[in-house]
């Protein structure tokens, strides 16, 4: 009986420390994440930490985009009483209309958004008007101290569809991930009537703020091109214009502007079309800005000289039942090819070109970096192609010695024209030029070596050939005094269903200076003006106008001036 | 028999010293403890409002950022300097060091 007894409460304690176990295992092991999260819950809450995204800063350090602080306005439609006078009080502020104002505050909810990226001084306004059900949020947002200054080589930053800021276009599109930085998350501990505790935020994890980005760009020559631009494009009715200034020895990307442009701020009340910056998006028929990358091309490989003699070029030129004209239809004998690019004279081109052949020409176009991606560090350029040598007749190659029946982008021009202001080197066109880290450890992009283009004799003497196009050219009235200064105009006609729009035009105008120890190379593109059609009564002006200021800013005196005076 | 009565003796003797010096110890860092927990109960209000400040302090050094920003930015200035009469030059001066009449 005794034993019966003893066995029973040993079975009984058994099983129940087995029950026990058993619980236990479950607690501890199957839902201990659940429950540690329950846990947690009771005593903390995960709080995101929002990494602050880099700035983008000209040379000078000023940055074109920083951050601000702005402010959420919620209300709760249950705790306001005065709901018209809330609304008549709120509209001035939120600049919204009262009515809105009004159904927003009818709804039958606990929390309603009256108004995003209100100012701190608006938020101010709001707080003096002691409206019970009036609450704030924190917010940063985006700014930019120059406006719209730069607004298509920034980009902007927009949602992408979690809600979470995205670069978009340009440098806040293509350095995204460098400017973004990584979200941290925190617990931060609290009593139980919610307030913290000592232990504060800990188990920090993971935040990094993202890095700034120190461009090339320098914040004058930005302002002065794109205020002379904006001019120009005005003054010549034109539907748009975009300009660009590199340094030609390092490639960096000095300024750069189009327009029409956008407000970074609100890129939301402009039409995608806006956002593309033309100047490595667009691809257009060159025309004779193209013609001295041929002439120094020819001269390279010694097919032609400066005083060669053109033999054909007394009138026009028919090649495969084509006729091509000179574009005023003027001919000169005894055309030499210093006179071919003063005059911008397609027959003395298409006579180079023919001595360079199509074989070389391709090659060159190669050299020149032309049909491939300059490389340039802003998110979307376009690459147009150049046909395959089997597409190509005799005409072509004549007309692509005058720029026409052959597409760039004006970026591609200019990096390869800016080879010839830098003894034949092509750089790689860049807009950053370092990059800070929050730490402060400054990461710098050294200047990319592309390839040589042309020798660097060739580069002297095409130098001379476009300064003498500057100083005798049609352009000549409007280059500023005493400074030499290497360019060429252009004047693209626009293919339409297959032949030239004889009323539109692209004119354009490209140049470097000072002539002898270039500080920038410049290419100035308007589209379609319609008070005249030349280059060199649209582009060139706009073109010396901006090279005058920059000249200045940079303390460089005339000099030729000073030599009249010796 | 005798000598179990001994060590019994000394055994019971030693412990008590012990059990003296632990339990001053226990009281004391009792009341360490309550002492402390006392003073610093009120950290976290005080932390609270001590971030709150802070986030405050930021808050207004980050407006004043933007607003020097604003301020400094070229557009603001050029439009400041056309606003209170400002023209740009249109003439350039340049100053040239002189010849020299002869060099040794």
């Amino acid at each position: 009986m005794t034993d019966w007894r003893y066995r029973f409460v040993l079975l009984f304690f058994s099983v129940l420390l087995l029950f026990v176990s058993v619980r236990l295992f479950y607690w501890q092991v199957v839902r201990a994440q659940e429950l540690a999260l329950l846990g947690q819950s009771q005593y903390g809450q995960n709080v995101k930490l929002l990494p602050k995204r880099g700035e983008v800063r000209t040379s000078d350090g000023f940055p074109l985009a920083s951050n601000k602080v702005s402010y959420l306005v919620f209300a709760n439609p249950k705790e306001i009483l005065e709901k018209d006078k809330t609304s008549r009080l709120l509209s001035p502020i939120l600049k919204k209309e009262e009515a809105s104002i009004s159904a927003l505050l009818d709804m039958n909810r606990y929390w309603v958004a009256l108004g995003s990226k209100v100012s701190s001084v608006d938020k101010d306004e709001i707080e003096k008007l002691n409206l019970p059900g009036i609450g704030f949020d924190d917010q940063s947002i985006r700014f930019y101290p120059e406006a719209s200054i730069g607004a298509k080589l920034l980009g902007f930053v927009g949602k992408n569809e979690l809600g979470d800021d995205v670069g978009q276009f340009g440098l806040e599109g293509y350095y995204d991930r460098q400017l973004r930085g990584k979200e941290g998350v925190a617990k931060q501990i609290h009593d139980a009537l919610g307030r913290p505790i000592l232990a504060k935020l800990n188990n920090t994890s993971g935040e990094i703020d993202g890095r700034d980005l120190i461009l090339h760009v320098d914040r004058v020559l930005q302002f002065i091109l794109e205020d002379e631009l904006k001019t120009g494009v005005e003054q010549y009715g034109a539907v748009g214009g975009m300009a660009a200034m590199m340094d030609p020895k390092t490639g960096g990307i000095l300024a750069m502007a189009t327009f029409p442009s956008f407000d970074p701020e609100k890129y939301y009340e402009h039409s995608s079309e806006q956002f593309k910056n033309g100047f490595i998006t667009d691809t257009y028929e060159p025309g004779s800005t193209f013609k001295p990358l041929i002439m120094a091309a020819a001269i390279n490989e010694g097919v032609v000289k400066p005083d060669t003699v053109c033999p054909n070029c007394s009138g026009p030129v028919e090649i495969g039942g084509y006729e091509i004209k000179t574009w005023n239809d003027t001919y000169r004998q005894n055309l030499n090819m210093i006179e071919a690019i003063q005059y911008s004279d397609n027959t003395g081109m298409v006579f180079a070109g023919q001595k360079l052949g199509l074989d070389r020409m391709l090659e060159y176009f190669d050299r020149f970096g032309l049909g491939e991606a300059t490389g340039i560090d802003l998110q979307g350029e376009v690459t147009p192609t150049i046909r395959p040598r089997s597409n190509w007749y005799p005409i072509d190659l004549a007309t692509a010695s005058f720029g026409q029946g052959i597409s760039v982008t004006p970026i591609e021009l200019l990096s390869a024209f800016a080879s010839l202001a830098n003894n034949g080197i092509r750089m790689e066109p860049h807009v950053v030029a370092s990059v800070e880290t929050p730490e402060g450890e400054v990461i710098a992009i050294p200047p990319k070596v592309v390839q040589r283009t042309v020798s660097e004799k060739t580069t002297k003497i095409m130098t001379e050939i476009l300064v003498n196009a500057v100083e005798k050219g049609e352009a000549k009235w409007a280059k500023p005094e005493g400074y030499r200064i290497a360019g060429k105009t252009g004047t693209a006609q626009i293919p339409v269903e297959g032949h030239y729009d004889p009323n539109q035009t692209i004119p354009s105008f490209i140049g470097f200076a000072p002539a002898d120890n270039p500080k920038f190379v410049m290419l100035v593109v308007l589209d379609r003006p319609t008070k005249s059609i030349y280059g060199s009564e649209t582009a060139a002006p706009i073109f010396f106008r901006i090279a005058r200021k920059a000249l200045t800013y940079y303390n460089i005196a005339p000099t030729q001036l000073l030599k009249d005076e010796e | 028999m005798p000598n179990f009565e001994f060590s019994k003796k000394n055994n019971m003797k030693k412990p008590v010293l012990l059990i003296i010096i632990n339990g001053i110890i226990i009281i004391t860092l009792s009341l360490v403890q309550v002492v402390v927990a006392n003073s610093i109960s009120t950290t976290g209000i005080e932390l609270g409002k001590m971030e709150k400040e802070i986030a405050v302090y930021k808050k207004k050094n980050a407006v004043l950022h933007e607003q020097v920003l604003i301020s400094s930015s070229l557009t603001q200035i050029a439009s400041k300097a056309g606003e209170m009469g400002f023209e740009e030059s249109k003439t350039q001066l340049v100053v040239e060091s002189p010849l020299p009449i002869a060099k040794r």
